[in-house]
């Protein structure tokens, strides 16, 4: 009977735990994600060095993310999210607006990739 | 390349872990579902110490999940005998009462050349000598010879023989063994005397010393490091 409780919480705390760190991937990315709407509109208005300090205060928040989600998360999806990163501030910085517009889209897709191929959908297992 | 080395590390201890809580089998007894569990916790482990890329984190949750489902599918074999002849299928006979069962040996697709060569590793050559074999679950056959090619056992002699309980072993390379002295019912005292009757100075000085039911004590000094 005890090695069969241990069996069942095991696996309680395995799926659990899995399910914890989805949650928390979608959740924590939701909110880079509002912060990314806000530049593009930002950069929409011309307002390059709101957008520019904007693009930073993001940045910050998703280098704390990073550490968190490598331990999880495919290293080459987070280095693709970084390059993308470094690419906008830079159209930004010099007033891109077309590139930067790309770049941008470019960023919000791998951003919300990443809980998709974290959810449990057939596709997904497939 | 460092980094390497430090996940290999670490992945090759959770798998000892792993192998560890999964039992104590050889390859040779695993069952179906262990054999396949082995193959996947061993391509599991590589691939996070090949590739930095993949966090070792999600190399490990496949390698626990596995193990608890090995744990889970063991329990429910021991539960269940129904379950158990599904998950480890059923022993088949392929000689019975001399006579080898050919249907039985083409359904397992098992030929000729397989069951005598097992039979010659099982020490009978000759396939008239046997009256049973059985293939068990686990891929080994068990044979049992005909009643006049079995070896002679004391029962048949009508020896009367004591009963021999489990050597202890005593003293491993010049150290006591605490607990084995407990279970054996002597003390101290009684080993340095014996070990003195046998011109040895004192425990350090012994390689391997053991004692049977009788109080027999075995001592092998260590050999002599200057020779």
């Amino acid at each position: 009977m005890r090695s069969t409780l241990t069996i069942i919480l095991g696996f309680v705390i395995l799926i659990g735990s899995t399910l914890w760190v989805a949650d928390r991937i979608d959740s924590t990315s939701g909110a880079v994600l509002d912060n990314l709407n806000q530049v593009e509109l930002l950069i929409a208005s011309d307002k390059w060095d709101e957008a520019s300090l904007k693009i930073q205060q993001t940045y910050d928040h998703w280098t704390k993310l990073h550490d968190w989600w490598s331990i999880f998360l495919n290293h080459s999806i987070l280095n693709n999210i970084e390059i993308s990163y470094k690419r906008l501030s830079q159209y930004v910085k010099y007033k891109e607006k077309s590139h930067s517009m790309a770049e941008l889209n470019t960023l919000t897709f791998l951003l919300q990739e990443v809980p998709k191929s974290e959810t449990l959908k057939l596709n997904n297992i497939l | 390349m460092l980094i390497g080395i430090v996940r290999t590390i670490i992945l090759y201890l959770i798998i000892v872990l792993v192998l560890r809580v999964m039992g104590k089998r050889q390859i040779g007894q695993l069952q179906p579902f262990e054999l396949v569990i082995i193959l996947m916790i061993s391509e599991l482990a590589v691939i996070p110490s090949q590739d930095s890329g993949i966090p070792l984190v999600a190399g490990l949750f496949p390698v626990l999940i596995l193990l608890l489902l090995g744990l889970a599918i063991s329990e429910i074999a021991l539960k269940s005998e129904k379950a158990r002849g599904i998950i480890c299928g059923t022993p088949t006979i392929l000689i019975n009462k001399g006579q080898i069962l050919e249907a039985e040996l083409r359904k397992l697709r098992y030929n000729l050349s397989d069951l005598l060569e097992q039979l010659r590793a099982k020490n009978l050559p000759n396939i008239a000598d046997v009256e049973y074999a059985i293939l068990e679950t686990n891929g080994q056959l068990s044979v049992i010879p005909k009643t006049g090619k079995r070896p002679v056992n004391t029962q048949d002699l009508k020896l009367q023989v004591i009963a021999e309980g489990l050597p202890l072993a005593l003293i491993m390379d010049g150290k006591l063994q605490q607990k084995n002295l407990e279970k054996s019912g002597v003390n101290i005292q009684w080993l340095n005397k014996e070990l003195a009757k046998a011109n040895v100075p004192n425990i350090k000085k012994v390689f391997f010393a053991s004692i049977d039911s009788q109080r027999k004590l075995y001592i092998q000094q260590k050999a002599d490091p200057n020779k």
